[in-house]
């Protein structure tokens, strides 16, 4: 019988050629996926980041890793990353020593996307707002260049997925014109990252959030830090 | 003319009893009737509940006495409260006097549980009198708890009560100012003791003159 | 005949030698004569500055030398021809000796042959005659002849002495002269010809040079003032140079030698030196190297090639190079050594191409070598190469989550999230769990493919495990990458707890504890800071600019107040982290539960809106550095935060006495435990089935009794810090209990028969069940004392409200009519029942201190009865107002009388709850928690009981008590499946109550295994599953949803952002830089004009 069960797939693919990196190597872009306590499941959608960060490769040619990194706000490696990810259904909760590391990160040139799996949103708010009590969450205009960079996104974020019925939005923190933090709220962005067989979603539905997630990535990648 | 003026009368009185509030106190009164009357049967917590009840029909004045007797009922040890809600029902029915003597009576007697059961009785009783104008017995009373029932929870409301009724007599003021001192050195979180303060500053000026 | 004795020979010939020496000293003294004359001569022509060159004259001496020697000889031999003919010596010795003429002759005649027919003896006689005759020196013998050479030889002496002295007198008076003269002597010719130059000297003659290099050519010309070069190119005709010639040399410079080239040098006197020839020369150069990199399967790497410039070659080990190249000519070898001696390689060559394989075998830097055929080096050598072998890391691995020992959930599957990484790839993971040295071990393994990084999310699923509370698992996970060694990398052994109540009970003091010294901490951080803070107060006066030292401190302030809110934020967290645990862990503590949830809402109680709303403004006014605004949003936190710390402390209070009270909780479940053990002990002891057994059974339970002693002095300690007295002597008398059971329990380990030994245990469980009655009866008189200050806050709260409500109901009445300056002065009254409002606040606050329940709606009322009479006070100062004072005042009333009731009618809620408590009838909900905490005591006393090896009578006395218990539950779940109220949730009631009903009956049956724990375990899952659920439909709290396509939706209208949204101001301030140069007070007025540049158009402040 067998005593121990594996539940969640390793959704990683072999590396096809030489050229993609392991996860965090030096000088390896790739997304990291933020590690929180509060006891929300910051590892869920494990399919999610590898499926995107293959998007980007695939239709950009940027050179990212094929798998993401993991870290939490007070390792060292954090400043490797310039693009942080985090999600989950349930509580997010930071300590004073971690607010302070992540807002010198995201003011000194990192990115935060932070994708509401559903039940995220009220302790993310207030973390956002005890880590910028200065600078409020703002929804971002579908004319924002963030919706217009590979792809076009006329009416903003699309919705990969029913929470509430309400529609989708997507807020930003912005410092001296930079977003810094994207939160993408009653859509999931996330799932729709997915593997095919996790969600059983439809592939224009799919197609819309990488395609949204490839316009994050190189709009993040690319801003100048002012 | 008089004619005129009673039908004026009669059509002023026509509409209170068919205004709002002439309802309202109409119904009002019958609640309390029927509170009272409940106490009368002995049901003691029904009625302390349809006191309460009752209040919620009368404008705020008249709603606090309700609620003062209802919360006396509250406060006493349950061996009490018979002899308040005879009191209350006595009272209510115009024997003040009655219902003042059963309350001290009730005092005096051995079987008080405990000195602030007493005060409380004995500061009902003083209300009561009070409603009915009997001001020296309310005076008298309010002294009796004010000497005699220093640590009950009644004491701060008598020392109020009888220095105001000290100042405005304009007797026994040192006495009266001592109280008062007295009342904000002991209860200073008491929510009577700011106004124990200004007749205290009152005394003081009228001692002054 | 023989000839006679040469007698006559000898003395002629030594005449003869006399002459001839005399010739030869004579020819010796002309020759010798002539010489000093020529010498003489010659000094007297050289003249003062030595022979001229090209004069004869020393030739023309040389020759009268040699003249006058030769004429010297001819007369030397002229003269020994005549001197020495034998006839005139002959003659001159008869002549000298006086002998007729002929004698002598004769006498040689004879002695060189005897005629014939004379005799030999006559002829002998003769000549010694003769002989005897010829007496005298040889000078005497002579005669004429030696006189004439005499002569000869006196008059050359004559000469040589006159000519001699001339010559040395020459020599002394000039010697420099002489020696040039006579030194021309020696050279006659050459001084005859002219001066001989030295040849011409040329360098660097013939050479190789490298092509193109330049080249000088030095011609050393001794004794010339210019010389030519003459040289021939290759290809070119001949060329000639004229150079002068300085310091005996002449320099000719080539800048490029190109092509080969024959030149020699020429001098003006005709010297003319050698042909040489400069040959240009090709270095041996090393071209086209190629390297080509092979790396190990395993690493994935694709191979790699270099050209020219190798770079610093970070190869994983194993990696074959193949080199290959070429040269400018044929080389005879070719490799590669480590630069300091060490390893090498060696290519092949083949003409000017090389190349080969190598697998470097150690990092360093390799130095190309090359010789060529003729074994020179190359002029120039590619780059070493610089090798850094680089070995196959071990895998590396972090279990993320969840990183520590914990405690396994009650469904007894741990998941785990471990980040695996290799710098080539990984083969697999591998999650080991084992029971120290138990059987049950297993191993299993999860496949990576290959891949560098991965999260593996496995999951550790114990639930087939016989595990029971107590149980320890150790787990660690281990990887192996895809090297061919497999390298592996091994965890920390981590452990799983399935804890007992017991553990989960001490766990949660154990929290509280460390809650209440972060609390303390906390506190006097609080204290310190109201302390220091009050010079900022006092020292900035409205109306004056902040100083640059206040601003400072009002920021360190404001920092401070930021982390002590941070903090107890972090903390509520954990409470809600502590909560979740206690119940993922199977206690069901109601009692523990409200007190974490209660404490949680005092800690966010304490981060009030307000006091965060002032820091927030605060920090606005001082990054405007808006003064005024800055020091009055100081005050105004300084009041918040004193505030906060009062309820700091409060919550410090509270947390202490939730401390103490888990503590009591534990600590008599802990005595009510082992007072049954103790009881199954002594029936055990009574049977004397193994007295070995239980001797150290009865240690053991005795050691447990001495440390539930220890713990029963200490919550003594802390029940009397509390100023709690009446629980402190219980928890007095339950500690003299324990140690009296303690004594009969070593009573019970000495007595001499079972019996004995068994009264004695007996003895020792009563005893331990008195203490744990007795606790139980002071922590219920603690809650009843709670419960009574409760409800007495609360008729305080009602009585105050209602003697306010008469005091302004008696304002009320003066207010009617009363004229302005009577209003006035009735505001103080007024002012007195608003004080008097907040007095009743705090002390509902002090009464509900320590009281689980809270009264918002009793502190909402007080605050509306607060705010009406302030309005009245207000409406009593204002002219005109609406409303009127008087129909305020009666607003005022009415919202004290509504304050009596409610606060009446929370008293009597507290006073229902509490007889409820009492009478067992509880909510659904909290039915079903303490049906679970029954199953969950069931659970550990079967938990306890099996492994005590009971013999059978003992255990069935046991078992038949738990199966009582056991029954006690099914019977509560029937009743409650069939209430006809019940909800939906409550449809497996009826299951859950056969279930307890069946297990009832195993333990009836005396069937204790881990099966009946398993079935009990499952039991109380449910149990708890059942409460939570009817908790989640209370709290209406959302689930894990699944996902639903999106449906459809309208979108709202967003507003373009403005500079303010995206954090830019319209008019950037100037650097940084600049703004340090600047005085603070430019600073002050530079960021106020940017300030008021960026304000929002239409904004006035």
């Amino acid at each position: 019988m067998q005593l121990l069960t594996v539940l969640a797939v390793i959704a990683v693919q072999a590396p096809s050629s030489g050229s993609d990196a392991p996860a965090g190597a030096e000088g390896t872009l790739t997304i990291a996926r933020l590690q929180y306590d509060g006891g929300g499941d910051w590892y869920a959608n494990p399919s999610s980041l590898p499926n995107l960060l293959r998007a980007v490769r695939d239709r950009t040619g940027l050179p990212v890793a094929t798998r993401e990194a993991v870290v939490k706000p007070l390792d060292a490696s954090l400043r490797n990353h310039p693009y942080l990810y985090m999600t989950g259904h349930g509580n997010v909760r930071f300590t004073v020593a971690e607010r302070a590391a992540l807002r010198d990160y995201l003011l000194t040139g990192g990115f935060l996307h932070a994708d509401d799996n559903y039940g995220l949103d009220e302790s993310f708010r207030e973390e956002m707002a005890a880590i910028f009590p200065d600078r409020p969450l703002v929804e971002l205009p579908p004319d924002h260049p963030v919706f217009h960079g590979v792809y076009d996104f006329p009416e903003g974020i699309p919705k990969i997925h029913e929470h509430d019925g309400n529609p989708p939005q997507a807020f930003g923190i912005f410092d001296r014109g930079r977003l810094v933090v994207f939160y993408s709220y009653e859509s999931d962005l996330g799932d729709g990252w997915e593997d095919v067989d996790v969600h059983e979603d439809a592939e224009d539905i799919r197609e819309q959030a990488l395609r949204m997630g490839v316009n994050l990535f190189l709009h993040a990648i690319g801003q100048r830090v002012p | 003319m008089r004619m005129r003026h009673a039908v004026i009368g009669g059509l002023l009185a026509l509409a209170y009893v068919l205004s709002p509030s002439a309802h309202a106190a109409l119904a009002g009164q019958e609640s309390v009737d029927m509170a009272v009357q409940i106490l009368a049967e002995g049901r003691l917590d029904d009625g302390r509940q349809a006191l309460v009840e009752a209040a919620t029909a009368l404008p705020p004045v008249e709603a606090t006495r309700l609620l003062r007797m209802a919360q006396t009922l509250a406060a006493l040890h349950p061996g009490m409260r018979p002899t308040a809600a005879r009191a209350i029902v006595l009272a209510h029915r115009g024997s003040v006097d009655r219902a003042t003597d059963a309350l001290v009576e009730a005092v005096e007697a051995a079987d008080v549980a405990e000195p602030g059961q007493g005060a409380a009785l004995l500061v009902f009783a003083a209300r009561l009198a009070e409603t009915a104008d009997q001001h020296e017995r309310s005076e008298a009373l309010y002294t009796r708890v004010v000497e005699g029932h220093r640590e009950s929870a009644s004491w701060p409301e008598a020392v109020l009560a009888l220095s105001e009724r000290r100042l405005a007599a304009e007797r026994d003021l040192s006495s009266a100012a001592t109280d008062l001192e007295d009342l904000i050195v002991e209860r200073p979180t008491h929510p009577l003791v700011p106004t124990a303060r200004l007749v205290l500053q009152r005394l003081q000026e009228a001692i002054g003159r | 005949m023989s000839p006679a004795p040469r007698a006559v020979s000898r003395i002629v010939d030594t005449v003869r030698g006399y002459v001839n020496s005399r010739a030869r000293l004579g020819l010796a003294a002309w020759v010798a004569a002539a010489v000093a004359v020529v010498l003489a001569l010659a000094w007297i022509l050289v003249g003062s500055e030595g022979w001229r060159a090209g004069t004869p004259l020393p030739l023309l001496l040389d020759l009268l030398i040699v003249l006058a020697l030769v004429q010297a000889w001819r007369e030397l031999a002229s003269r020994r021809e005549r001197w020495l003919a034998e006839r005139l010596v002959s003659r001159s010795v008869e002549r000298a000796a006086g002998l007729p003429r002929g004698t002598v002759l004769e006498s040689l005649e004879l002695e060189r042959a005897v005629p014939k027919g004379t005799s030999a003896g006559l002829a002998n006689l003769a000549v010694q005659q003769t002989a005897a005759g010829l007496t005298g020196s040889p000078s005497h013998l002579a005669g004429q002849s030696g006189r004439l050479a005499e002569g000869w030889a006196r008059s050359g002496l004559k000469a040589l002495a006159v000519t001699a002295p001339l010559t040395l007198l020459a020599l002394g008076l000039a010697p420099e002269r002489a020696a040039q003269a006579w030194a021309g002597l020696l050279r006659p010719v050459q001084l005859l010809a002219g001066e001989v130059l030295p040849p011409l000297e040329v360098m660097p003659g013939s050479v190789e040079v490298a092509r193109g290099t330049p080249v000088e050519i030095d011609v050393v010309a001794v004794g010339r003032e210019e010389v030519t070069l003459h040289w021939r190119a290759v290809g070119d005709v001949p060329r000639s140079r004229v150079g002068a010639v300085e310091n005996e040399q002449a320099r000719f410079p080539f800048p490029s030698v190109d092509v080969a080239m024959d030149y020699w040098a020429q001098a003006p006197d005709g010297a003319v030196s050698d042909v040489f020839t400069l040959a240009p020369a090709d270095p041996l150069l090393v071209t086209d190297v190629q390297v080509s990199l092979t790396f190990p399967p395993h690493t994935g790497r694709t191979a790699e090639e270099y050209r020219g410039v190798v770079p610093r070659l970070a190869i994983p080990f194993g990696t074959r190079l193949r080199i290959v190249g070429r040269a400018s000519r044929p080389l005879g070898s070719a490799g590669l050594e480590e630069a300091g001696g060490g390893t090498s390689a060696r290519f092949d060559v083949s003409g000017p191409s090389f190349g080969g394989d190598w697998t470097p075998r150690r990092s360093a830097l390799y130095e190309w070598t090359f010789l060529d055929a003729r074994g020179e080096r190359p002029g120039v050598v590619p780059a070493p190469l610089d090798v850094v072998l680089v070995p196959d890391a071990f895998p590396s691995l972090r279990v993320l989550y969840p990183a520590r020992d914990t405690v396994i959930p009650i469904t007894r599957r741990q998941p785990l999230v471990v980040d695996v990484r290799d710098d080539y790839g990984l083969d697999r993971l591998e999650v080991e769990a084992f029971r120290g040295d138990g059987p049950e071990r297993t191993v299993q393994p999860l496949s990576l493919g290959g891949v560098p990084a991965a999260i593996a999310r496995p999951l550790l699923d114990l639930s087939q495990w016989s595990l029971v509370p107590g149980d320890s698992v150790l787990y660690r996970v281990r990887l192996i990458d895809n090297s061919p060694a497999g390298q592996t990398t091994q965890s920390d052994v981590h452990i799983l707890r399935v804890p007992t109540v017991s553990d989960l009970r001490r766990d949660a003091q154990a929290e509280l504890e460390d809650a209440v010294r972060r609390l303390e901490e906390l506190a006097d951080r609080a204290r310190q800071e109201a302390e220091g803070a009050r010079p900022t107060d006092a020292s900035n006066r409205a109306g004056d600019p902040m100083e640059f030292g206040d601003r400072e401190q009002a920021r360190t302030s404001l920092d401070r107040q930021r982390e002590m809110s941070r903090e107890v934020e972090e903390l509520s967290a954990e409470l809600e982290r502590l909560a979740a645990a206690m119940q993922d862990g199977g206690l069901a503590d109601q009692d523990l539960q409200k007190d974490l949830q209660e404490l949680q809402e005092l800690l966010n109680e304490m981060n009030s809106d307000d006091l965060v709303q002032q820091m927030q403004d605060l920090e606005e006014s001082l990054s405007e550095e808006d003064a005024r605004r800055a020091m009055e949003e100081l005050r105004q936190m300084m009041e918040n935060q004193e505030e906060f710390r009062q309820m700091l402390e409060e919550s410090l209070e509270r947390f202490r006495r939730a401390a103490v009270e888990q503590d009591f909780r534990a600590t008599r479940e802990e005595a009510e435990e082992l007072a049954r053990r103790e009881r199954a002990l002594a029936e055990a002891l009574r049977e004397q089935d193994n007295p070995e057994l239980r001797n150290r059974q009865q240690a053991a339970l005795e050691a447990e009794a001495e440390t539930l002693q220890q713990r029963m002095e200490r919550l003594q300690d802390n029940l009397g810090e509390l100023g709690e007295q009446v629980a402190q002597r219980s928890a007095q008398e339950a500690s003299t209990s324990t140690e009296q059971a303690r004594q009969s329990m070593r009573e019970a380990s000495e007595a001499q028969s079972g019996e004995q030994a068994g009264e004695r245990a007996e003895q020792a469980a009563d005893q331990l069940q008195q203490a744990a009655e007795a606790l139980e009866q002071a922590q219920d008189r603690m809650a009843e004392e709670l419960t009574k200050q409760v409800q007495a806050a609360l008729q305080q709260t009602a009585e105050g409200a209602l003697a306010l409500a008469e005091r302004q109901a008696e304002l009320r009445d003066q207010m009617r009519g009363a004229t302005r300056e009577e209003m006035a002065d009735l505001r103080s009254d007024q002012a007195a029942v608003t004080e008097g409002a907040r007095n009743m606040s705090r002390n509902l606050e002090e009464g509900l201190r320590f009281s689980p329940m809270d009264a918002p709606g009793v502190s909402e009322l007080i605050d509306d009865a607060q705010a009406e009479s302030e309005r009245t006070a207000e409406a009593l100062g204002r002219r005109g107002s609406n409303p009127s004072p008087a129909a305020s005042a009666d607003r005022t009333v009415h919202a004290l009388n509504r304050l009596a009731m409610s606060a009446m009618n929370a008293a009597d809620q507290v006073a229902q709850a509490s007889a409820q408590q009492q009478a067992g009838g509880e909510q659904s909900q909290e039915q079903m928690d303490q049906l679970a905490e029954q199953q969950a005591d069931l659970m550990n006393q079967s938990a306890q009981m099996m492994p005590m090896q009971l013999s059978q009578q003992a255990m069935a006395q046991q078992m038949q008590q738990m199966a009582q218990g056991q029954q006690a539950v099914a019977s509560d779940l029937g009743e409650m499946s069939n209430d006809p109220g019940g909800e939906q949730s409550m449809a497996d009631m009826e299951a859950m109550a056969q279930e307890a009903q069946a297990i009832a009956e195993l333990l009836a049956g005396g069937r204790l295994d881990r099966e009946t724990l398993e079935r009990q375990e499952r039991l109380f899952h449910r149990l708890l599953e059942a409460g939570r659920s009817l908790e989640r439909e209370e709290d209406e709290e959302s689930e894990e949803r699944q996902s639903e396509a999106p449906g459809e939706f309208e979108r709202g209208q967003i507003s373009p952002l403005t500079d303010a949204d995206l954090g830019r101001a319209r008019f950037p301030l100037p650097s940084a830089a600049f703004l340090a140069r600047l005085t603070p007070g430019e600073r002050r007025l530079v960021l106020q004009y940017f300030e008021r540049l960026n304000r929002p158009p239409g904004e006035i402040r």
